[in-house]
């Protein structure tokens, strides 16, 4: 909820779109904070691996997602 | 151990923190019950074959609507659902899935009004669209490279 807000807000005071909406992906999608529970219940390898795509993934969602929008906004 | 110590200093402080621990508890207590509900009935009623059915390797195509649902419907702390994932891992969920049911978590139904105040509904509308397709690459990547080097040996 909290990155909805800030990302809105973000968005009034003039930073981009594309920006905005990779800081929100990674933050819902990203978790660094839990990476050591992760890693205990479902293998160090896969926790690292599963953030480390979200991550990359984050960037090519906004990008796209922009690109959607010009195309049908 | 810290809070003891605290206590003897600085009461108001411990109590605080206590309220606040208290509040949290009460708070999240409905989804551990939840949580631990769904452990009970998947020990009971999920034996490994089941899982290996549905969400196994054999599963095919039916797996990823199970989980892409489960994930956008699972609410309360992720780590509530690290136990449960970490069971139905040892009993041979796909790593796919696993990380596909993760991804679709921020997919989060009651916050959409939020996000369409924000952002408008054509760009919710396609975030969430591209999160779900993505969702399910993220799972295909995360098993194609955690099984390159033969998988790993999990707690659960």
């Amino acid at each position: 909820m909290t990155s909805y807000i800030i990302g809105g807000e973000l968005l009034k005071n003039g930073v981009s779109l594309v920006a905005v909406l990779a800081f929100i992906v990674s933050w819902v999608t990203v978790g660094t904070v839990q990476l050591p529970a992760e890693s205990l219940m479902l293998g160090r390898k896969f926790a690292l691996l599963r953030n480390g795509i979200s991550l990359i993934m984050a960037i090519a969602i906004a990008v796209l997602t922009v690109l959607i929008l010009g195309i049908f906004g | 151990m810290v809070y003891l110590i605290l206590g003897f200093w600085n009461p108001q402080i411990v109590l605080a923190g206590l309220e606040v621990f208290l509040g949290l508890l009460k708070k999240n207590l409905p989804i551990v019950g939840i949580v631990f509900a769904l452990l009970f009935l998947s020990n009971l009623f999920l034996n490994p074959k089941t899982v290996l059915k549905y969400l196994g390797t054999g599963a095919g195509s039916r797996g990823w609507p199970i989980a892409v649902a489960a994930g956008i419907l699972s609410a309360g702390p992720i780590y509530m659902w690290y136990p449960l994932l970490g069971d139905l891992k040892a009993k041979g969920m796909r790593d796919a899935l696993i990380a596909t049911f993760l991804y679709n978590r921020a997919v989060k139904i009651p916050l959409l009004p939020m996000m369409i105040y924000y952002f408008g509904l054509k760009l919710v509308v396609i975030l969430t669209i591209l999160m779900i397709l993505f969702s399910v690459l993220n799972g295909l990547l995360v098993e194609r490279l955690t099984s390159r080097n033969g998988g790993e040996q999990t707690e659960s």
